[in-house]
C-alpha cells in the first residue's frame, strides 16, 4: 500500500514537473534568449539520443561543410574577380589602343595635309585635287576636310560644301581652341556638325580634330585652321560591340566626366537612367571599385592626346553560386550531399541508439518491479559492457529477492511454531489442574448422591475437552466457542456451588461468524476468578454478551467483582509480559488472548478493558465479522 | 535466443550501412561524371517575353525615326520582339482596325499606334474575343490610350504666346489638322487661340492634291499681315515647309507640331518659326516599357519611368541654335 502511494506520488511530481517545463517554455517565449535555450534544451532531452545525435552531427557537420564552401567560395570568387579583372582590363586596353590608332591616323592625315599639301608644295598644286584624294583615302573615318582662314572664311573643302548662311565658325569652340596651343591637334567633344550645307537633310555627329597650319597663297605665307571632322559612330563604333558580362558595359567621357558616348545615351539624357560619370573621371586608370552597394566595378582607360577616359563597368563576381557554369552544379550537390549525410548518419545513429533503446526500456521495466525481464546485450563495446552490468545487476538483485524471501518465510514459520508452542505449554499447564478440580467436584456430587448434576459436570467437561482438544482448528464459529464456555461456566458453577448467577446475550447473527478459538473462555475464567473471590454466595453475576457492530463481533464480559484500577488495567494491557502477574485459574490469561487477536487482525481488532476499584469489569473483545467458512476449517 | 536476436539486428543494421554508403558513394560519382558535363550550366534567359507590333502609316516613316529608335531600345532592353508593320495612307480607319485585329490575331501581345488619338481602338478585341492593348503614345494624356502621353499644353501656351506677340487678332490663325491628327490637341491649340482673341480657321488637306500651293495663293496672301498657320500633322507640316521655301514667301509665319531632319533644317532657314516638340526617343522608349508593365505587371528596375507623360518643348530658331535641345532633336544612334 505504501509502495502504491508513492507510486501515485511520483506520477503526481511527474505531472508538476511537466507543469513546470510547460510554464518555463511558455515563459521562454516571453522573455528571451536565456528561456529560448531552456526550450531548445528540453526539446531536445524529450527526443531521444537518435535524434540529438543527428541534429548535432547535422548541425556540426553542415556548419563545418558551409564554413568550407563559404571560404573556398569566397576564395574562388576572388580568382575569378580577378581573371575577369584582367580580362576585362585587356579588352579596355585593346578599345583604348584601337581608339588611339584612330586618332593617330586622323593625326598622320592631319600632318600629311599640313607638311604635302600646304607646307612642302608649291603654289601649283591642286590643292583641291589633292584633299578630295586624302578623303578618299580616309572617307570611312572621317566626315570632312575644310581648311578656314582666321577670319573664319571656308578656303578649302573637301568633299566640296557650302557654308550655311548665318553661321560664324569663329563661335565654335573647335575653332578658338586651335589658337591656344598653336603647335598641337585639338580634339574637341563630339558635337553636331552645322556649319556645312547638306543635300541630304542629313545630320552628323563629329569629332573634329583642328589645328593651325600655314599656307602660300598669292605668294604669301598666311595662317589658316585646318578641320577634319571624324564621324563619331565609326570613332566609338567598336565600344559598343564590349560588354563585360551579361550586365556589363563599356562607356565614354571627357576629362571633366562628361558623357561622350554611353550605350545608353537617349535614356541618360531623358533623365531615366544615372550614371556615374562624375566618379568615373575622379577615377585613376585601372580598376575601381564603386564605394556604394552595388557591387559595381569601374575599369578605366585614359586615352592619350584628348584625354578622354573609356570607362567599363562590370559587377563583381559575389560567388562562385552565382556564375551560371558552376552555381546549379555546386546547389545540386550540396543539396544532394545534405539529404545523403542525413540518411548515412540516421543509418549510423541507428545502429547506436537501438542498442541504448532496447537497454533503457529493459532497465525501465526493471524499475518496474519485473526483474525477470532480461537486458539486451548487444552494440558497440561500451553498450555492450554496460548491458551486461546491468544484466549482471539484474540476475544479482533477484538472487538477493530470492534470498530475502526464503529468509523471511523461514523465519514466519519459526514465529508460527513459537506461538503454537507457547500455546500447547498453556494448555498443557491447565489440563492437569482443571481436570483434577472437576474430578474433585464429579466425586464429591456422586458421593452426595447427586448422580444428576455428576452427568451434567461429566457431560460439560466432555463437550468442553471436545472442543479445547480440537488443535486441528485454528478458526471455530462463534456458537461453538459460546458452547465451549458455557460449557466451562456450567462446570465452573458446580465447583463454585452456586457462588455466582450467570447470563448470555448472544444475537444470532453472530452465531455463524468465524471466531479465533479459546478467545473468549480465559475471560470468563479471569472474571470467575478475579470477580468473584471476594463474593457472597450468589452474589456474584456474569453477563456473557456476543453480538455485531459496525461489521465487526464483539464479545463482552460482564462481572460486579472487585474491579481494577488504572494502574493495573495498564500493566495488563502492556505489551510486556513479564509485567503481568502470573495468572491463577487455567492459566490462559488476558494478556494471551489479546496478543493473539492483535497477530491475527492487526488494528481491524483489538481488547478493551472498562473497570473501576469496587465496581465490576467489562472485557470487551471485538475483530472482524466474517462468516465461518470451509476455508476456516482448513486454517 | 537473446543473443541471436541481437547479433541478427546488428547485422541488419551492418546490411542497411552497406547499402547506404554504396549509393553514397554511388551519388557521388554520379557527381563527378556529372561535373564533367554541361548538364548542371543554367543558361542565360534571352528568350523574348512578348512580341509587340508598331503600325505606322505607309510613307510616314522618317516622321517617326526618334520615335522607333527609343521602341527599339526599349524592345531590346525587355526582350520584346517589335514588329514594325505600315498601312496605307490614304486607309480609313476601319483598315487600321482590320490591321490591329489581324496583328493580334498572329500574336502581337501589345498593338502600338503613334500618331492616332481614337478611343474606338482601345474597346477592339481579336477573334478568339480576348481584348487588344492599344497603346497610342500621341494621345493627349488621360485621353484614352493609356501607357503613355504626351503633355501638350506647356509648348502650345508657348506657341499662343508666340503667335500673340507677332500678330494682330484680327488676322486669322489657320490650322491645318492633316490627315492623321491628335483631335484634343486641336481643340486645346483652337480654345487658347480664340481665348487669346484670334479668328481659328480649319484648313482640312484632304483628297487635295494642290491644297497646300492653292492655300498659299489663295489664303496668305488676302491679309494685311501674315497670317500665323499651325500644322497638326507631320505630314502636312512637312508640305507646308516644303511649299514655304519654294514659294520664298513671307506671307505666312508657320508653326507646327513635331520634328523632323527636313523641319529643323527649315527652321534655320527661316522658313519655320516654331515648333512644338518633344522628346521621341523618349517617348518610344517609356510607350514600350509602360505598356509592357502596364500589361505584364513587371517593372524594368533602375529605371524612372513611372512618369506617363512626356513632357513638349515650343523651339524657335534661337533655342535651336542655343544647343540646348540638339540631343534631343538630334539623338545620337
Amino acid at each position: 500500500m505504501t509502495d502504491g502511494m508513492n507510486a501515485g506520488n511520483d506520477k503526481e511530481n511527474n505531472i508538476k514537473k511537466k507543469k513546470e517545463n510547460s510554464n518555463s517554455l511558455n515563459k521562454g517565449i516571453s522573455t528571451g534568449k536565456k528561456k529560448y535555450n531552456i526550450i531548445s534544451k528540453n526539446f531536445l532531452y524529450r527526443q531521444g539520443i537518435r535524434l540529438v545525435l543527428l541534429l548535432y552531427s547535422l548541425l556540426v557537420t553542415n556548419a563545418s561543410v558551409g564554413a568550407t564552401i563559404f571560404f573556398v567560395s569566397k576564395r574562388m570568387a576572388e580568382a575569378s574577380q580577378k581573371e575577369v579583372n584582367e580580362g576585362n582590363m585587356n579588352v579596355l586596353n585593346q578599345a583604348g589602343s584601337l581608339f588611339d590608332i584612330y586618332l593617330r591616323d586622323v593625326m598622320k592625315l592631319s600632318n600629311t595635309i599640313y607638311y604635302n599639301v600646304f607646307k612642302n608644295s608649291n603654289e601649283n598644286v591642286d590643292i583641291h585635287n589633292m584633299l578630295n584624294l586624302l578623303y578618299d583615302s580616309y572617307r570611312g573615318k572621317i566626315e570632312n576636310i575644310a581648311i578656314f582662314s582666321l577670319d573664319g572664311n571656308l578656303m578649302y573643302a573637301a568633299p566640296a560644301a557650302r557654308m550655311k548662311t548665318g553661321y560664324d565658325v569663329k563661335d565654335q569652340e573647335w575653332f578658338t581652341n586651335t589658337f591656344k596651343d598653336t603647335e598641337n591637334n585639338h580634339f574637341s567633344l563630339p558635337h553636331l556638325q552645322q556649319i556645312f550645307e547638306s543635300g541630304d537633310y542629313r545630320y552628323k555627329w563629329v569629332v573634329s580634330m583642328s589645328r593651325i597650319i600655314e599656307l602660300t597663297r598669292d605668294g604669301k605665307s598666311e595662317q589658316a585652321v585646318l578641320l577634319i571632322d571624324m564621324k563619331y559612330d565609326e570613332l566609338v563604333g567598336n565600344l559598343s560591340d564590349i560588354s563585360f558580362g551579361s550586365k556589363g558595359y563599356v562607356y565614354m567621357i571627357d576629362n571633366k566626366g562628361e558623357v561622350i558616348w554611353h550605350p545608353k545615351m537617349g535614356l541618360l539624357y531623358s533623365g531615366r537612367l544615372f550614371e556615374y560619370n562624375a566618379e568615373a573621371a575622379q577615377c585613376s586608370d585601372g580598376v575601381n571599385k564603386y564605394k556604394d552597394k552595388s557591387g559595381r566595378i569601374l575599369y578605366v582607360k585614359t586615352i592619350g592626346y584628348t584625354g578622354w577616359r573609356i570607362a567599363g563597368v562590370g559587377y563583381s563576381v559575389e560567388s562562385i553560386f552565382n556564375s551560371p557554369y558552376t552555381g546549379p552544379f555546386i546547389s545540386v550537390i550540396i543539396f544532394a550531399e545534405f539529404f545523403a549525410i542525413t540518411l548515412i548518419y540516421t543509418f549510423m545513429f541507428d545502429k547506436i541508439s537501438d542498442p541504448i533503446s532496447r537497454l533503457q526500456e529493459a532497465v525501465q521495466t526493471i524499475e518496474e518491479g519485473n526483474f525477470n525481464q532480461k537486458v539486451p546485450v548487444g552494440g558497440v563495446y561500451e553498450i555492450e559492457s554496460l548491458g551486461k552490468a546491468v544484466e549482471n545487476m539484474r540476475i544479482r538483485i533477484n538472487q538477493l529477492i530470492e534470498d530475502k524471501r526464503i529468509e523471511n518465510q523461514k523465519r514466519v514459520e519459526a514465529e508460527e511454531m513459537r506461538v503454537q508452542a507457547e500455546f500447547d505449554v498453556l494448555q498443557a499447564q491447565i489440563n492437569p489442574h482443571f481436570l483434577y478440580n472437576t474430578l474433585s467436584i464429579v466425586i464429591w456430587l456422586i458421593e452426595a448422591g447427586k448422580t444428576e448434576d455428576a452427568k451434567k459436570v461429566v457431560t460439560a467437561v466432555g463437550n468442553f475437552f471436545r472442543i479445547f482438544l480440537s488443535t486441528d482448528r485454528k478458526f471455530i464459529p462463534v456458537s461453538e466457542e459460546i458452547d465451549y464456555v458455557k460449557n466451562y461456566i456450567l462446570i465452573q458453577q458446580m465447583r463454585f456451588k452456586d457462588k455466582f448467577v450467570y447470563e448470555f446475550d448472544i444475537d444470532e447473527n453472530v452465531n455463524q461468524m468465524s471466531t479465533l478459538k479459546l478467545i473468549l473462555q480465559p475471560i470468563v475464567e479471569n472474571s470467575i476468578y478475579h470477580g468473584m473471590e471476594y463474593m457472597d454466595d450468589e452474589d456474584g453475576r456474569i453477563l456473557i454478551k456476543a453480538y455485531i457492530k459496525d461489521d465487526k463481533v464483539y464479545f463482552s464480559v460482564k462481572d460486579n467483582g472487585a474491579g481494577m484500577t488504572k494502574e493495573r488495567i495498564a500493566e495488563i494491557m502492556s505489551a510486556d509480559m513479564t509485567r503481568v502477574s502470573k495468572p491463577r485459574g487455567s492459566g490462559i490469561g488476558f494478556k494471551n488472548v489479546r496478543n493473539r487477536i492483535l497477530k491475527q487482525y492487526g488494528s481491524e481488532g483489538g481488547v478493551e478493558v472498562i473497570s473501576e476499584p469496587d465496581e465490576g469489569t467489562e472485557i470487551i473483545i471485538y475483530f472482524p465479522a466474517e462468516i465461518y467458512t470451509k476455508k476456516d476449517v482448513e486454517a | 535466443m537473446d543473443k541471436k536476436i541481437n547479433s541478427r539486428t546488428v547485422n541488419n543494421a551492418n546490411n542497411k550501412m552497406f547499402v547506404v554508403m554504396a549509393m553514397y558513394f554511388t551519388l557521388l560519382a554520379l557527381f563527378l561524371i556529372m561535373s564533367m558535363t554541361n548538364f548542371f550550366v543554367r543558361d542565360e534567359d534571352t528568350d523574348t517575353v512578348c512580341r509587340m507590333t508598331v503600325i505606322i502609316c505607309e510613307g510616314e516613316d522618317e516622321y517617326y525615326t526618334r520615335f522607333k529608335k527609343g521602341v527599339e531600345k526599349a524592345a531590346e532592353d525587355e526582350r520584346i520582339d517589335v514588329n514594325f508593320s505600315s498601312i496605307y495612307k490614304d486607309s480609313g480607319l476601319e483598315q487600321l482596325k482590320s490591321l490591329i485585329i489581324k496583328e493580334s490575331d498572329l500574336g502581337a501581345d501589345i498593338i502600338m499606334v503613334p500618331g492616332i488619338d481614337c478611343a474606338e481602338l482601345l474597346n477592339l478585341s481579336n477573334t478568339s474575343g480576348k481584348k487588344i492593348p492599344v497603346v497610342m503614345p500621341d494621345s493627349v494624356y488621360d485621353e484614352g490610350g493609356g501607357y503613355v502621353g504626351v503633355n501638350y499644353r506647356s509648348a502650345i501656351d508657348s506657341l499662343v504666346e508666340r503667335i500673340k506677340e507677332s500678330q494682330d487678332t484680327s488676322v486669322p490663325v489657320y490650322i491645318i489638322p492633316g490627315k492623321n491628327y491628335i483631335k484634343k490637341l486641336c481643340d486645346i491649340l483652337k480654345e487658347d487661340l480664340e481665348r487669346a482673341g484670334f479668328n481659328v480657321v480649319f484648313k482640312q488637306d484632304e483628297a487635295d492634291e494642290n491644297f497646300y500651293s492653292s492655300f498659299f495663293d489663295t489664303e496668305c496672301s488676302r491679309w494685311y499681315q501674315p497670317p500665323a498657320v499651325i500644322a497638326l500633322s507631320r505630314s502636312g507640316f512637312t508640305e507646308m515647309a516644303y511649299m514655304a521655301s519654294m514659294k520664298e514667301t513671307e506671307n505666312l509665319r508657320l508653326y507646327g507640331i513635331g520634328t523632323t531632319t527636313y523641319i529643323l533644317n527649315k527652321m534655320e532657314q527661316d522658313y519655320v518659326l516654331g515648333i512644338v516638340t518633344w522628346n521621341e526617343y523618349d517617348e518610344g522608349y517609356v510607350a514600350v516599357n509602360n505598356s509592357y508593365k502596364a500589361i505584364f505587371s513587371k517593372d524594368k528596375k533602375g529605371l524612372k519611368i513611372e512618369d506617363k507623360t512626356i513632357p513638349s518643348y515650343f523651339i524657335d530658331k534661337d533655342i535651336l541654335k542655343s544647343g540646348k535641345y540638339t540631343k534631343m532633336l538630334y539623338p545620337i544612334n
